[in-house]
C-alpha cells in the first residue's frame, strides 16, 4: 500500500519531487522504538525493484537482456547505497556484478558497469562526490572506480598504492580526499583528488588505532572518521588526519555489543548507526558510544533485516539500510532530536 | 592447539545450543584462514581465552544493556543463527549455520561471491532452481520429498558422516565445508579429488565408468589452461567434475557450469589439448551444428520436441558428459548414450537406443524445420518421414531397403545392410575414412555437414570427387559401367547431371510418393526436371531394372523413354 501512495504522489507531483516515493513517512507506518517509548526511527519505504520506486516498464524497455532479459530490474544482494549530489540513488549489486543507478527525477532506471561493460564482480562500497559522481570500490578487482554524473560506465580512478582488499570508503567534500579501508592489509589510506598517496594509518593488531579486519568507513559533519573495525568488535574514531580520538565497542550477543559490524553512517546529530551483519541489526550509539537502540533481528518485514550490510545517511536525516539477502533497500527517517 | 581445543570445549558448555559432537570435533584453524585472531610474542593478544572462536561464535553478553531509547522495556539478547535450526528461515533465503558464513564472505573480510544470489528449490515435480544463480544451493531440505524430485541424489541417510546436514536435514555450507578444518583446502571436508565429495549426493547415471571421470588424459600445456576455476592437480578423471562444474561463481548459474556459453565448457577440452580430438576446430567450418548460435537456450528437462522459437542444439543435445563415451561390450567409445530422441513412429524417446533416432528429434517432427537444399517434385523436409521403412524407397537407415538388387553395392556392403545418418554426415576429416579429425558431425568443409562431396550443380562434370559422397557405397564403376540404370553414364558422365537431379537420398515418404514414380529414391530436382509437352513429369518403375521416363530435362523430351 505504502508503494502505491507514494507513486501516486510523485506521478500526480502534488509535492515538490526531490526523491518520489522516498520523502514521505506515512502518518501511521511502523516507528521505533515501540509505545510507549518516544519514537526516534520511522519507516519510510523498502524497495526492491523498479517498481517500488516509480519507474515504470516503458523505461525499462530498453534494458531487456541486461539483467537476465527480465523485464522488471530487481535488487539481487544490494550491499551498499548513496544518494549522490544530484539526487540519484546508486545501490552497490555484487549480485548483478554492477551498480543500480535509479534517478528517481526523470524516473530512469541504469545498471552501471566497467568500461566496455566489464562486470564489477564484487562492488561493496559508494561514495558521493560534490559534483553528481559517486565512487565504488569493487574488492575482488582491488580497485576504486568512479562514476562521473551522466555517464554510464564506472572508470577506475588510478590510485598512487597497491591496494590488497580495498573495501569501505569516504569522502571529504570539500578537499576531493579519498579515505579507503584496504581490509586485507588492516589500514586506512587516504589518496588527494588526483590519486596521489597522501597517508597510511593503521596495522593489524588490537591496540588504539590497530586494526584487525576495519570494514566501513563514514566521516560525520564534525569531519571525523569513524571506522568499522570488523574483527576487533569496535568503532575507532580519528580526525580527518588519521590521528585516534576514541573507540568503543565489544563482542558479545547482546543489545549493544558488536557480532559483526559492517556499514556506519551518523544522522544530523552525531547518532552513530552501526550495521551488524550477524544480529541483523543495526545498532545506534550516541556520538560518545553510549548505546541507544537496536533496530531489527532476522525477518522480512520493516525493520526487520536478513544480513544487511552497508547503511548511508543523507538529506533530511533519510537513513539507507542495504538488507542484503531480503534483495531489498530499507529506508527510515530519524525523527527524534529535540522533543517537539 | 590443546589450548584452544579446551576453550572451544568451554565455550560449548556455555552454548547450549551447540551438539556434544561440535565439542568432540577436531580443530585445525592454527595458520588457516579462517585463524583471525591477533598473536602476541605472548599468545593472543585478546583478554579471553577464546579468541580463535569469537569471530564466528560471539560469547554471551557480559552486559545486559537496554537502550537510552527503549525505555520502556530491555532489549533481547539475539538469535545465534545456528541457535535454532529448526527455525525455518524464508523460503528461498540462507539460514542456518551458513548465516554465520555469508556474514563475513560478503566481498569485504573475506571475498564474498561464494553466494551471490539467493536460491531456492522449487516444489514443482522437476527439480528448478528457481533462480539463476551462480552458487551451489544451500539452507535446503535434503530430505525424502527431494528424493522423489529427483532420482539423481544420493539417499540422505546413507550421506557419509563427512557431508552432515544440520540438525533440521538441510545442506548448509558446513556439508561441503568444515570451517574449523583447513586439512584437504578450501576447508573442505574431504579430498574432492574424482569428485569424492560431490557424489556423497549426486548419483549420475554411468558417472563411474564415463571417460570424464576416469580419464587419463591430461593438459597438454598448449593453449588456455582447461581448469582455470580448479584447485586440483592432474587428469581429467582426477578433476571430476570440476572439469566442467563450478560450486561457486560459476559462468552459468543454472547448471553451476564454468563458462556461461554451453560450449565453452566442452572446448576447454575438446580442443585437442587436453582431449586428443580437436572438435573445437570442426565447428569452424563452413558446415556444422551451429552451437554458437544459440545460448541459455538448452535445458536438461526441455520438451523432447524443438518449438521453432527453442530450436537450438548443445553438445548435450547429442552427448550427456555424465556418461559419455562409455565403451560398449565391443570395446567401442559410446558417444551417444543417455541422449533423448524420437523413435520411427514420431514418439518420444527419454533415451534414444540409435542414432537416427537422436537426429530425428530435431530434423524430424519438431518445427522450425529449415527447407531441403533441392526443391523436388515431393518437398519433404521431415526427415522422420522420409526415411521412414514403409516408403516406396528410402536409403536403409531405420531398416534394411527394399530395393533387392543394387548391383552397384560395395562389399561388404550388401541390400540387406543398414547405414547409420553419420555414415553420410560427419566431419570431412573423420578418422574411420582414414581422416586424422573426430568422426561424427560436428563440422564438414562440405555443405550438408557431408563427409565427402556430393555437387548439386547442373551441369557438373562427372569424376570420382565430384560425387566421391555417393562412390563411397556405390561403385562408381558400376554405376558409370551402366549395370544398374542403363543410362547411367549417359545421364550423369555424358550430360553432366549430378545425382540429386534423379535421386532424393534421404527417401520419399508413403504419405506424398508412390511405389511406382518413386522407387529407387526418385525425386526429381524441378529446378532442372521440367514437364514435358503432355504436361508429364513422373518416372515409371516397370520391374526388376526396367523403367521409364515422362518429362522433359536439358531440353531432351522424354515422352516415355524406356529402358
Amino acid at each position: 500500500m505504502r508503494t502505491i501512495c507514494c507513486i501516486v504522489v510523485m506521478l500526480v507531483g502534488c509535492v515538490p519531487v526531490t526523491h518520489g516515493p522516498i520523502d514521505e513517512v506515512e502518518a501511521d507506518g511502523p516507528v521505533w522504538p515501540a509505545a510507549p517509548s518516544r519514537p526516534q526511527l520511522a519507516f519510510v519505504m523498502s524497495f526492491s525493484e523498479t517498481e517500488n520506486l516509480g519507474i515504470r516498464e516503458s523505461f525499462l524497455q530498453r534494458l531487456r537482456g541486461v539483467i537476465g532479459g527480465s523485464r522488471q530490474v530487481r535488487l539481487v544482494r544490494p550491499v551498499a547505497i548513496v544518494e549522490s549530489s544530484d539526487n540519484k540513488l546508486f545501490v552497490a549489486d555484487p549480485g548483478v556484478r554492477g551498480v543500480h543507478l535509479f534517478d528517481l527525477e526523470r524516473g530512469r532506471y541504469q545498471l552501471i558497469q566497467g568500461e566496455n561493460g566489464q562486470p564489477l564482480p564484487s562492488p561493496v562500497a559508494l561514495a558521493a562526490g560534490l559534483s553528481g559522481e559517486v565512487y565504488v570500490t569493487d574488492s575482488r578487482l582491488a580497485a576504486v572506480y568512479v562514476i562521473e554524473a551522466g555517464k554510464s560506465e564506472a572508470v577506475k580512478v588510478p590510485l598512487e598504492a597497491l591496494l590488497a582488499r580495498p573495501t569501505g570508503l569516504a569522502l571529504d567534500r570539500p578537499s576531493g580526499r579519498l579515505y579507503l579501508v584496504d581490509t586485507g592489509s588492516h589500514e586506512v589510506k587516504i589518496f588527494a583528488r588526483d590519486g596521489a598517496l597522501l597517508k597510511r594509518f593503521g596495522r593489524r593488531g588490537t591496540g588504539s588505532g590497530e586494526f584487525n579486519y576495519p570494514t566501513m568507513i563514514w566521516m560525520n559533519d564534525s569531519s571525523e572518521l569513524l571506522v568499522t573495525d570488523s574483527l576487533n568488535f569496535r568503532i575507532q574514531v580519528f580526525d580527518s588526519a588519521g590521528n585516534f580520538l576514541r573507540k568503543f565497542g565489544e563482542v558479545g550477543d547482546g543489545a549493544g555489543d558488536q557480532a559483526q559490524p559492517k556499514g556506519i553512517a551518523t544522522d544530523s546529530t552525531g547518532n552513530v548507526y552501526i550495521v551488524d551483519s550477524m544480529m541483523h541489526a543495526v545498532q545506534i550509539f550516541d556520538p560518545s558510544g553510549v548505546f541507544l537502540f537496536k533496530l531489527g533481528f532476522r525477518g522480512e518485514a520493516p525493520g526487520q533485516f536478513l544480513l544487511p550490510a552497508g547503511i548511508f545517511i543523507g538529506e533530511r536525516d533519510t537513513i539507507y539500510v542495504a538488507d542484503s539477502y531480503n534483495g531489498r533497500i530499507q529506508v527510515f527517517r530519524y525523527i527524534g532530536g529535540d522533543a517537539p | 592447539m590443546k589450548h584452544v581445543g579446551l576453550s572451544c570445549l568451554f565455550l560449548s558448555v556455555l552454548h547450549l545450543t551447540w551438539t556434544t559432537s561440535m565439542a568432540q570435533q577436531t580443530f585445525n584453524l592454527e595458520d588457516s584462514r579462517h585463524d583471525l585472531a591477533i598473536y602476541l610474542s605472548t599468545g593472543y593478544a585478546g583478554e579471553a581465552n577464546d579468541e580463535q572462536c569469537i569471530f564466528c561464535h560471539p560469547p554471551r553478553s557480559r552486559t545486559l544493556r537496554t537502550g537510552l531509547w527503549n525505555d520502556a522495556q530491555p532489549d533481547t539478547l539475539f538469535d545465534y543463527p545456528y541457535g535454532r535450526p529448526t527455525e525455518e528461515g524464508p523460503t528461498g533465503k540462507p539460514d542456518g549455520s551458513s548465516l554465520v558464513c555469508l556474514g563475513c564472505h560478503d566481498g569485504t573480510i573475506a571475498l564474498g561471491d561464494i553466494l551471490s544470489r539467493t536460491q531456492s528449490i522449487s516444489n514443482g515435480s522437476g527439480i528448478k532452481r528457481t533462480d539463476l544463480s551462480n552458487g551451489h544451493p544451500i539452507s535446503f531440505l535434503y530430505d525424502s520429498n527431494l528424493l522423489a524430485k529427483n532420482d539423481e541424489l544420493e539417499n540422505p541417510k546413507a550421506l557419509p558422516q563427512q557431508t552432515e546436514l544440520d540438525t533440521a536435514n538441510k545442506i548448509q555450507c558446513t556439508t561441503c565445508h568444515d570451517p574449523h578444518d583447513d586439512t584437504y583446502g578450501d576447508f573442505l571436508v574431504m579430498d574432492n579429488s574424482s569428485a569424492a565429495l560431490c557424489v556423497t549426493c549426486h548419483k549420475k547415471a554411468d558417472w563411474n565408468t564415463s571417460l570424464h571421470n576416469t580419464s587419463a588424459a591430461v593438459w597438454n600445456y598448449r593453449g588456455l589452461d582447461p581448469w582455470p576455476f580448479s584447485d586440483l592437480q592432474g587428469s581429467v578423471g582426477e578433476h571430476g567434475c570440476s572439469n566442467c562444474h563450478t560450486p561457486h561463481t560459476a559462468g552459468n548459474g543454472k547448471y553451476l557450469l564454468n563458462y556461461i556459453i554451453e560450449e565453452d565448457n566442452c572446448m576447454a577440452c575438446h580442443d585437442g589439448n587436453v582431449a586428443a580430438s580437436d572438435i573445437n576446430s570442426e565447428f569452424n567450418k563452413v558446415s556444422h551444428h551451429p552451437i554458437e548460435q544459440t545460448s541459455g537456450i538448452h535445458e536438461a528437462e526441455e520438451a523432447i520436441f524443438v518449438k521453432t522459437t527453442d530450436r537450438h542444439v548443445e553438445c548435450v543435445d547429442c552427448h550427456d558428459p555424465h556418461s559419455n563415451s562409455v565403451v560398449d561390450e565391443n570395446g567401442t567409445p559410446v558417444t551417444l548414450k543417455n541422449v533423448r530422441g524420437v523413435d520411427v513412429n514420431g514418439g518420444e524417446k527419454i533415451k534414444a537406443d540409435t542414432e537416427f533416432e537422436l537426429c530425428f528429434r530435431c530434423h524430424g517432427d519438431s518445427t522450425g524445420r529449415v527447407a531441403m537444399p533441392t526443391p523436388r517434385i515431393h518437398d519433404q523436409n521431415n526427415v522422420r518421414l522420409q526415411f521412414d521403412n514403409g516408403n516406396p524407397s528410402f536409403h536403409p537407415v531405420v531398416g534394411p531397403g527394399n530395393n533387392a538388387n543394387v548391383p552397384s553395392l560395395i562389399a561388404p556392403l550388401i541390400e540387406n545392410s543398414i547405414i547409420a545418418c553419420s555414415d553420410c554426415h560427419s566431419s570431412d576429416n573423420d578418422s574411420s575414412l582414414g581422416g586424422e579429425g573426430p568422426d561424427g558431425p560436428h563440422g564438414s568443409i562440405y555443405p550438408s555437414l557431408l563427409v565427402r562431396a556430393y555437387q548439386t550443380q547442373d551441369r557438373t562434370p562427372e569424376s570420382p570427387s565430384a560425387y566421391a559422397l555417393c562412390y563411397m557405397c556405390h561403385d562408381r564403376n558400376s554405376i558409370l559401367g551402366d549395370e544398374s540404370f542403363e543410362e547411367h553414364r549417359l545421364h550423369i558422365s555424358d550430360s553432366s547431371t549430378p545425382c540429386s537431379v534423379c535421386h532424393d537420398p534421404h527417401g520419399i515418404s508413403s504419405v506424398q510418393g508412390n511405389t511406382v514414380n518413386n522407387s529407387h529414391l526418385i525425386n526429381f530436382d524441378r529446378t532442372v526436371v521440367l514437364p514435358n509437352n503432355d504436361n508429364d513429369i513422373h518416372f515409371e518403375d516397370r520391374g526388376n531394372l526396367s523403367g521409364a521416363c515422362f518429362l522433359n530435362c536439358h531440353n531432351i523430351e522424354h515422352d516415355g523413354l524406356s529402358y
